[in-house]
Order: C-alpha cells, then structure tokens, then sequence
C-alpha cells in the first residue's frame, strides 16, 4: 500500500526535497529581490483580476436581469407583455447616449458655476489659510451638517441618498495601542474584541466602523468633497482606508480642462474617461489614454459617476506630469491628490496629520485629520411613503 | 493529455487564488453581501480551499512535485501582494502545509471525514501563522474560529455535493443473503 502512496515525507524525492529546501530559504533573499517581488507580484495579478471582474460582471448581468423580470413580471402585466425587438433597442441605444451627453454637459455647467461661485467658501475649521478653490465644501446649502451624520441633500424623491459620516483618524500613539489591544484588554473576556485584519492592517485608522453601518469601498473624503481614498476593511469600532495613492486604489475617473479666458465657451470640457490607479508613492497614474486626446499639466481629474446619486463630481487630483513615450501609443500620466495640496494640511494642534504613522513599507502622506465617509443608503421615507399608498389600492 | 490538462488546472488555480484575494471593490460597488466577507476573503480561507483542490488535481496521475510546486508559486504570489515587509511567511506556510495534506491524503480512496478534518485544520495551522508574526493581535482567536467554521461549512456542503451522484447513481444492493445461498455456499459442488 505504501509504494502506492503519492507522496511520504519520509521518502523525499530529489525534485520534492529541493523544492522545500529552495521555499525555506525564500526569507533569506536579499531586500532588493524582495521589493522588485513585490512590485512585480501586482503585474502578474492584474490580468487575471481583470478576467475575475469581466466573469463577476457577467455573471452578475443575468441574474440583475432575472431579477429585474421578476420585479415587472410582479409589478405590471403591460411591461410582461413588452418584447424588445432590435430595432427598439437601437433607439433605446440612442437615446441613452443622448442623456449621457447631455449628463456630461450637465456636469460640465456644474463645474463651471461651482469654481467660479463666491456663495461658499472652504470650510475654516480645516483649512483656514486656503486659497485652493475646490468645487463644493462643507458648508454649501446642500449639504445639512448633523453632529454625527451629516446627510448630502438630495432630492427626496430617490430611492437611494447620500451619507456624510464623520470620522477621525486614529494617530499614531492611538492606532498603535489600538492595534497591540492595551486598550481593549480589558474588554476582551467579555466578548469586546477588535476584527483581527483592522489590527493587522498597516493602514491608516479611522475611528468609526461596524457600529456607524460603514463598509468596504465607502469612499473616505476630506473638505470640498476631495477624495483621500476608500474604505478598505471594517471593523466593530475602527476601519482601515486605502489612500488615493496606494497600489492597490483604483477607481474610476473623468479628466476636465477648466475653461480658458481667450476662448467663446468659457465652459470647461470632459477630455476622456478613465481609470485613476494609485502608483504606491505620494502620486497616481491615469491609465491607458489614447494619444490622440490632448492632456496638458494643469488638467484635473474628478470620479465618473455614472449613477446619478451626486449632484458633484468628486475632486481626485491634478494631472502635474503628462508625458507620451515615443514607441507608445498611450499618455504616462501622473496625477497629484488634491489632499496633499497645502490648503488641506490640518490647524488641528492636537491632532496633526503627520502624526498618522503606519508600517507600510511607502512612507504614507500626511492625510487630513478630519475625514468624512461617503456612503449610499436607500431612501426611508420612500418606503414609508409607499406603504399607505399600496394599503390604500386595495379594494 | 490528462496529466497535462490536471497540470495546467493546478497552475491556474495557484494564480486564481492570490487575484481572487486581491480583489478590491471598486467605488461605487458593494463589496460583498454580507459585511464581514470582505475581512474573511482575506484570511487563510481561500488559500486553504485552494490547496483542497490542488491535491485532487494533483491525485490525478500527477507526481507529487507538481502540487507542492504550485502551492509555492501560490505562496510566493501571497507574500508579493501582501502589505507584510517579511518575504517568504506564505510561501513555506502553503508548500509544508502543501506536504502535510499530499500525505494525509496520499491513500487511493479516500473517506469524506478525511477531508472534513484535513481542511479546517490546515486553515487554523495558516491563520496561526500569520498571526504569530503579528504577536497575536486582539481578536485574533474569533479570526480564527470564523475562518475555520467558514471552511468546515464549504468542506461538508463539497463533499456531500460530490458524494451525491455515488448515492443516487449507486448500483442496486444485491440480492439479500438468503438461506439458500448460505447452504450452497457451504456445500459446494
């Protein structure tokens, strides 16, 4: 029985005893051959990330649209009775692109009175010395600042709204007690114990989580609705962010010009679409933009969002190298976050955002002391709304 | 053809696991349905499903260099993408446990419980050690029990899904052991 056997640690095979030996000696490499490693480990992942995503949409697109049947199967007998046929779905088609573009303009006149509008100015308590104009701050009538949980005014009719949840980053003293569990100790025999992966992470801490309903990708957003980055793990009271800039961020973005003087429009123009990728320095890249779109220094770069719930785009960063290699065929551009401009370091003399120390291997930016989290909630008042309307329907 | 195929599905699922991990959600997108998946997608959970799936690929005529080999190259991908300065923590962790699990399942059949057992141990062994590293940070030990209870959960519904075709498929008993045939088989012609 035992010849039969496929594999007894007690009789190595020359090819199975090297492989042990050579994965033993994996932490001796020299500090070089590691971090090349680690760089080139994220290369080798992302195709098969993007094939994971390609197979997650698709197979998340049926059953949406099962779904979707179900629902006008249950709610209306005409729509049941409603066939597409390809010729309606091509002026469907049509009109989608029309109400895209006609967003795009919508948006780019949204900007426009945003920079240009003396009504509001960047919140003091943060950035009192600011001279940055940023398209929207704290203190614009849309916004209905609460105690804890200021709420992003939206019309009331929607079924999903906007949440703005106050949050403090956890400095260094903090997080370091917070992560070893000095503080929790205590409270751990009675059940009172952080998520393990928040107290392993070595990225920043923010000090709300699990009981403030956060969770992963929230996006994490300073003064002026300025993106500092996305909620990465959560836990029963604190949660971990992933900066703009850190190798694994990701999301995805619109570069617009800002109107120039000498030209009729004075509207600034969307230039394309794409997709902004923190590069694990103090920067970020833009990937894959055709050469045939004219990007310049200066350009900026806002999140694309394409579900209609923010009245603003999402400030991201400026674009500060923009560079076409000769044998390529797409830009090498780099972008600044708007967070790490000076107008957004902290007048906290308590809280300083340089106090923010992690172990990540990057040295990490200074990051605003005061963060807010965005985070997208159906809207309650449309559920108690329809309740009474659907009770009074019936015969 | 069939060696080659199985080599060729142990490598891919070497390099499935660490992208499956370090998927990130892209803003906008709810990152999973349940809010604690996301913490638990990046545990042991994963790699120790893989390295399941990896010996009975590897039981598939393969020698036993081709499973150990793609749990390193697992391994290695694991500590390339983690925020961990040390190198190499994954890498042994997935090839010994890798060489522990080729040996407990090294017979030609084997039983349902083995795997129940094998499994949710070699989760608890890879969690463990990636919190030793950490000095055992708070909350670690519910880390642990979720993930194993996780993998025990995945590990009984696997198996009782594949042993499913056995049962139904299974077949007829034969004929009950009757008086008759006794007598016969004790009196021989």
């Amino acid at each position: 029985m035992n010849d039969r056997r496929l594999f007894n640690p007690l009789q190595f095979s020359t090819a199975q005893a090297l492989l042990v030996i050579l994965t033993l000696l994996v932490p001796l490499l020299p500090a070089g051959m590691t971090s090349a490693w680690k760089k080139a480990a994220r290369d080798v992942v992302a195709p098969g990330c993007l094939i994971l995503r390609k197979l997650q949409v698709h197979l998340a697109a049926p059953i949406s649209r099962q779904m979707t049947g179900l629902f006008q199967h249950s709610a209306s007998n005409d729509l049941r009775t409603a066939e597409l046929s390809e010729n309606s779905a091509s002026i469907l088609g049509q009109k989608l692109e029309l109400e895209r573009e006609k967003n795009h303009r919508l948006t780019a006149l949204l900007l426009t009175q945003s920079h240009t509008s003396n009504s509001f100015l960047p919140e003091a308590s943060i950035s009192p010395e600011s001279s940055r104009i940023v398209p929207v701050s704290f203190e614009h009538p849309d916004f209905e600042q609460k105690s804890n949980s200021s709420r992003l005014r939206t019309s009331s009719k929607r079924l999903f709204v906007a949440d703005l949840i106050e949050a403090t980053l956890l400095g260094s003293e903090l997080s370091r007690n917070w992560k070893s569990g000095v503080i929790i100790a205590r409270g751990s025999r009675q059940g009172i114990e952080e998520s393990a992966w928040v107290v392993k992470s070595s990225e920043p801490l923010l000090d709300i989580g699990h009981d403030h309903n956060i969770a992963p990708a929230d996006l994490v957003l300073t003064a002026g609705l300025v993106v500092v980055g996305k909620v990465e793990r959560v836990g029963n009271w604190t949660s971990t962010f992933l900066p703009v800039t850190h190798g694994r961020f990701r999301c995805r973005a619109m570069v617009v010009r800002q109107a120039e003087t000498s030209t009729v429009s004075q509207k600034p123009t969307i230039l394309t679409q794409t997709i902004l990728a923190g590069d694990g320095t103090q920067t970020c890249r833009l990937e894959k933009i055709s050469d045939n779109i004219g990007l310049r220094v200066g350009d900026e770069v806002y999140s694309l969002e394409d579900d209609g719930l923010l009245n603003q785009p999402l400030f991201l960063g400026t674009i500060t190298k923009a560079t076409l290699p000769a044998e390529d065929r797409y830009w090498e551009v780099q972008v600044t976050p708007e967070y790490l401009h000076p107008a957004f370091t902290t007048s906290d003399p308590h809280v300083t955002s340089r106090s923010v120390v992690t172990t990540a291997s990057t040295p990490s930016p200074p990051f605003p002391a005061r963060l807010s989290i965005l985070r997208l909630r159906p809207n309650s008042s449309r559920f108690e709304n329809d309740s009474p309307s659907s009770q009074g329907v019936q015969p | 053809m069939k060696r080659l195929l199985s080599f060729a599905a142990l490598l891919c699922v070497a390099y499935l696991i660490p992208c499956l991990m370090s998927l990130t959600p892209a803003h906008g997108e709810q990152a999973s349905v349940l809010p604690m998946a996301q913490n638990l997608s990046q545990g042991f959970i994963l790699p120790a499903l893989g390295l399941g799936v990896m010996v009975l690929l590897g039981r598939c005529g393969l020698p036993a260099s081709a499973p150990l080999l793609a749990a390193a190259c697992m391994g290695l991908l694991l500590d390339g993408l983690s925020d961990s300065n040390r190198m190499g923590l994954q890498t042994i962790t997935c090839t010994l446990l890798m060489a522990g699990l080729l040996w407990w399942h090294s017979a030609l059949v084997n039983q349902p419980w083995q795997w129940i057992v094998s499994l949710p141990f070699v989760t608890a062994l890879g969690s463990t050690t990636s919190f030793i590293s950490l000095n055992f940070p708070a909350g670690w030990i519910t880390q642990v029990v979720t993930e194993v209870s996780v993998v025990t959960i995945v590990v009984i519904a696997g198996t009782t899904i594949m042993r499913l075709p056995q049962i139904y498929f299974a077949p007829a008993p034969r004929e009950a052991f009757s008086l008759s045939n006794r007598w016969n088989r004790l009196t021989p012609d």
